[in-house]
């Protein structure tokens, strides 16, 4: 299958090499096939719309750990920049790749084997949630899906922010589910972290002797292969009740229903500070697997569906409510889940029923069915709208943080949409989507502006350079704005917002980002350019779109924060 | 400001599908099952393209981007790779149904189109496509073997007549290689007491041709086939054949420039017909079948079936709504899933069960697209692994009811696996 330019960015010999190890079926540098390759991932509708998505010069798909260490070591050889490839896993692809850098593709790789004894899963790179899920339901343990829905490589989120509406007594953050570790260094060396440093045979705690180095790894900020290559974790499992999720439907109600002890409430409240409040009682009470305040626009997401299109359905569902409409019922959608028992659950739902009650909410009628939770967190339901994804910052943060900022966001939106009703989908003074996690103790919140794509794509012909700035301005000035005045922490850093700049207003842990890439990677093959990509695309391509006051704001946090645990150089 | 939309119209002009190639978003639902659906590791995946190949060219969403730079002019038709990408794909639509729930994006309709401008510009179909097509020019069906012996299938128990309401298109494989199917779908409708007729020059139905991307000659056939059906005067169309009854129904409609409603007369596949009968008594299955059986979902019957509406418009420049509304989308959940199981289910002594993927999920047999042709033994291993699903269920027999799938699956079985097309397994239990 190589093309005639396969040898123009690499050696041909460096190419053999790298073909014999894992096999000529596995390996790849023809044209069309490496296109595919390009623009996958995170934000894609940001550089690849802007051009700044390369392809790469070959593909390999190794199988084992051996394979893949063969193939980094043969890229430090000869020089080559490599950068994992795995199934979608919130990472980026291809923005800024060099044209000489490969592939490695680790979709071959995905083995799982379920130790439900011990609640703990060892699996590779090429398995996805949705596999996990299904696996481990039957033994009547759980995980999560995280938004980036049930096809996302579960090894890859758990070095990022793989995070789920469902949390009840299991952490968020998948990455604190990490255990034994298998790492492939930049330069081909593999370490065995965790207690798995003892012996083959030893996945089950994160830390071993010595100091536990898994967190090199790990952050909010993405590392997206630029510290090498994970080939294999033990993934901590969690107990879940024993009735059967039974999948049923086709299509857009394919669906799983719910058993008695796994049911939804869909609550209306009057007005925000009520559903606050609720959510407040509903912590106290510890009760709520999933407790989900629902934007309104996700509602006519929901309803749009049947036999029409459903952007025609979403449109005209979503152009009829009014901000009155909106303002008078603000929703929250509660999952309890009686783990222990029935009664468990009767007991969370009388305590429910009195925090509805005592808040003047009404509860709506629920179908017992999920369709997003367990399976799928089908997220991708929101893009149907617009056709692209629309994040401006997502936060993990204390409550008031989040609600602090949550305010913030909802004022500048409105404000912004009373100019351009036109720039984004209109929220109608909405809030932006929330949750509450672990009993109350954090909330989730994604800023979230969702502009229609062809008017942000230069290729299109509905193109509109207007439109097309405005979004880039709102996503990078909103979204530090709002971090510097409200500390809010964002999980999109890396992703979304520049690292670099984000640093400069914390501790300027980006430097510690360099000074563990260089310790780790001399030859900088491994993913070049990671994690500062978005850095990079806003210094090379568009250098104007953070404004004034957001480098004002910078400045005067900075020189405020000076020194800050000690990390600031002189 | 933003100009102009463009317009589009459904159909097989790769240019009207710009937007499906640009607004892929790459998270590959098309890939698996729907997730809700899913078990484990084991049969979770819904593309037998992609999991045969593994890179990403070969999925849809591969291809989305595929596509897209062929259409910006920064990939040559001539890449030397493309058609075995283009090729190499049973076109079973799992990926449009997979899409249609989370982009609602027209997957199907690119593909075929990209195998049309690949014809079209010279590099396609195949060259063991281009031999079968031969036969179907040359002969009017598959196998190049003479039409005279078109009808040899017709048993003397179940004969056709001149004039009936029903006519059977039998198509080329029941006509020619498994010619039980054909007998046992007249014994089928006789044993309900109906009539049926056949057309002593049916033609074969152009399925293979269209499929392969050959437009043109696939619209040569679909006009002398409807002319053909019209001149009988039927008022249904019955199909035992899978592919003959989506082509018939979807593709000439999509081809020709008009909707199913207008075709004249109502297509119907052998199962739609019979489940009504046996619901209401007028098919009875008086002898036992004992054995435990899985129920394959051709992709044709299922997923693809569903009507074809002609639609022209734009999509606006707000939000992307399309303009005139579209009122129906075929998204593969009124493909024929039920009428079969149904019939299963009535007939004594049959313990039927489910797949890991069914319905909408089923897993294709790897026969169609002119896999089977061009790339056999990609054809074999992903029957092979389907009847290896149907083991892992208990099944003691794969039960099909599209020819093709059936012929593909006997050619994949090693183990004993029984394999069955749902006529013989309906005329079995009826007694003939």
């Amino acid at each position: 299958m190589n093309g005639p330019n396969v040898f123009d960015h690499i050696p041909e010999q460096a190419y053999r090499e790298l073909e014999a190890i894992v096999g000529p079926e596995h390996a790849t540098a023809n044209k069309a096939a490496r296109l595919a390759y390009v623009g996958r991932g995170f934000d894609r509708q940001v550089y690849w719309f802007h051009g700044d998505c390369r392809m790469p010069a070959a593909i390999f798909m190794p199988k084992t750990v051996d394979e893949v260490v063969r193939l980094v070591k043969t890229c430090n050889r000869w020089k080559i920049p490599f950068i994992p490839q795995s199934t979608y896993g919130m990472a980026f692809s291809s923005p800024y790749a060099r044209d000489d850098v490969v592939y490695i593709d680790m979709k071959r790789m995905d083995k799982m084997i379920v130790d439900d004894m011990n609640m703990y899963v060892i699996l590779e790179p090429g398995v996805v949630y949705a596999q996990l899920q299904g696996e481990i339901l039957k033994r009547d343990l759980c995980s999560l899906v995280p938004g980036g829905g049930g096809q996302v490589s579960v090894l890859v989120n758990a070095f990022l922010c793989g995070m789920s509406i469902y949390n009840y007594r299991i952490t968020i953050l998948s990455g604190r589910r990490l255990n034994g570790v298998e790492w492939v260094t930049p330069e081909g060396d593999v370490y065995r972290l965790g207690s798995l440093a003892s012996g083959d045979d030893n996945w089950f705690w994160q830390d071993g002797p010595g100091p536990n180095v898994t967190g090199f790894l790990k952050g909010l900020s993405s590392w997206a292969g630029s510290m090498g290559i994970v080939t294999r974790i033990s993934y901590k499992l969690y107990p879940f009740q024993t009735e059967k999720l039974e999948p049923t439907g086709m299509g857009a109600d394919a669906c799983v229903k719910l058993p008695p002890r796994v049911q939804f409430y869909t609550v209306s409240f009057p007005d925000e500070p009520t559903v606050r409040k609720a959510i407040r009682e509903m912590a106290r009470a510890r009760i709520g697997a999933c407790v989900n305040r629902v934007p309104a626009y996700w509602r006519d997401v929901a309803r749009a569906r049947g036999d029409r299109a459903y952007v025609n359905t979403f449109w005209d569902g979503w152009n009829k409510t009014t901000e009155e409409e909106v303002a008078r019922s603000r929703m929250l959608r509660v999952l309890l889940v009686g783990y222990a028992s029935l009664k468990q659950l009767q007991y969370e739902e009388r305590v429910l029923m009195d925090i509805i009650e005592e808040n003047k909410g009404t509860l709506l009628r629920s179908r017992q069915v999920d369709e997003t939770v367990f399976f799928a967190a089908n997220s991708q339901g929101m893009w149907k709208a617009t056709q692209v994804f629309g994040e401006c910052n997502g936060i993990m943060e204390s409550p008031r943080c989040i609600e602090k900022c949550d305010d913030l966001y909802r004022e500048r939106m409105y404000k912004y949409q009373q100019e351009y009703p036109d720039d984004f989908l209109h929220q109608k003074n909405e809030y932006p989507w929330y949750l509450s996690v672990e009993f109350g103790r954090i909330y989730y919140s994604e800023l979230q502006a969702w502009p229609y794509g062809p008017k942000i794509d230069p290729t299109a012909p509905e193109y509109d350079a207007g439109n097309a700035k405005r979004y880039l301005e709102w996503r990078y000035n909103t979204g530090l704005q709002l971090s510097m005045e409200t500390g809010a922490l964002s999980f999109f850093d890396g992703q979304v917002q520049p690292v670099g700049e984000i640093a400069k207003v914390t501790h300027d842990y980006s430097i510690w980002l360099e000074r563990f890439k260089k310790e780790f990677d001399p030859n900088g093959l491994a993913a070049p350019g990671h994690p500062f990509l978005v850095d990079k695309f806003l210094n090379e391509s568009h250098p104007d779109v953070i404004n004034e006051k957001t480098r004002k704001m910078q400045k005067e946090v900075a020189a405020a924060r000076k020194g800050w645990l000690g990390n600031r150089q002189a | 400001m933003a100009g102009e939309p463009r317009k589009i119209s459904l159909g097989l002009n790769l240019d009207d599908y710009y937007f499906e190639a640009r607004h892929c978003d790459g998270q590959t639902p098309c890939r698996w099952i729907e997730y809700n659906y899913i078990q484990g590791v084991d049969f979770s995946w819904g593309c037998p393209a992609w999991r045969n190949q593994g890179f990403d060219a070969y999925g849809a969403a591969g291809k989305c981007n595929v596509v897209y730079y062929l259409l910006m002019g920064k990939l040559d038709y001539a890449d030397e790779g493309l058609r075995d990408i283009v090729y190499r794909d049973p076109l079973c639509g799992r990926c449009d149904a997979a899409c249609k729930r989370c982009l609602d994006l027209e997957i199907e309709l690119m593909l075929e189109s990209l195998r049309a401008r690949m014809v079209e510009k010279g590099y396609g179909p195949m060259p063991a496509h281009v031999e079968v097509t031969g036969n179907i020019e040359k002969t009017g069906n598959r196998y190049g073997r003479s039409q005279a012996k078109r009808l040899d299938w017709v048993p003397s128990d179940a004969s056709p007549v001149a004039r009936a309401d029903i006519l059977y298109f039998a198509g080329c494989r029941a006509s020619f290689v498994d010619t039980g199917i054909a007998k046992a779908t007249a014994r089928i409708i006789a044993a309900a007491g109906e009539k049926y007729m056949v057309m002593k020059d049916e033609q074969c139905c152009g399925h293979f041709v269209f499929i392969t991307g050959q437009v043109e000659k696939a619209k040569k056939l679909a006009k002398a086939n409807l002319d053909a059906i019209r001149k009988t005067g039927a008022k249904k169309v019955v199909f035992s054949c899978a592919e003959g009854y989506k082509t018939v129904k979807v593709d000439y409609p999509k081809l020709l420039g008009f909707s199913t409603e207008d075709l004249g007369f109502e297509p119907v596949h052998i199962t739609e017909l019979a489940a009504p009968w046996v619901k209401e008594g007028r098919l009875k299955f008086s002898k036992s079948f004992d054995m435990r059986l899985v129920y394959h979902d051709p992709c044709n019957l299922g997923r693809k079936s569903e009507k074809w509406v002609k639609w022209e418009g734009i999509r606006d420049n707000k939000f992307g709504a399309f303009v005139p509304p579209r009122e129906f989308v075929r998204r593969g959940v009124h493909g024929v899933y039920e009428p079969p199981r149904d019939i299963l289910k009535a007939i004594p002594g049959v313990q039927l069960v489910e797949m890991v993927r069914h319905h909408d999920n089923g897993y294709c047999c790897g026969a169609d697209g002119g896999v089977k042709e061009a790339f056999p033994d990609v054809a074999v291993s992903t029957a092979a692994e389907r009847l290896a699903e149907a083991a892992h269920v208990g099944a003691e027999a794969v039960v099909t009811a599209c020819p093709y799938c059936r012929g593909n699956f006997i050619d994949a079985s090693k183990d004993g696996m029984k394999v069955f097309d749902i006529t013989e397994v309906m005329a079995r239990a009826i007694g003939k």
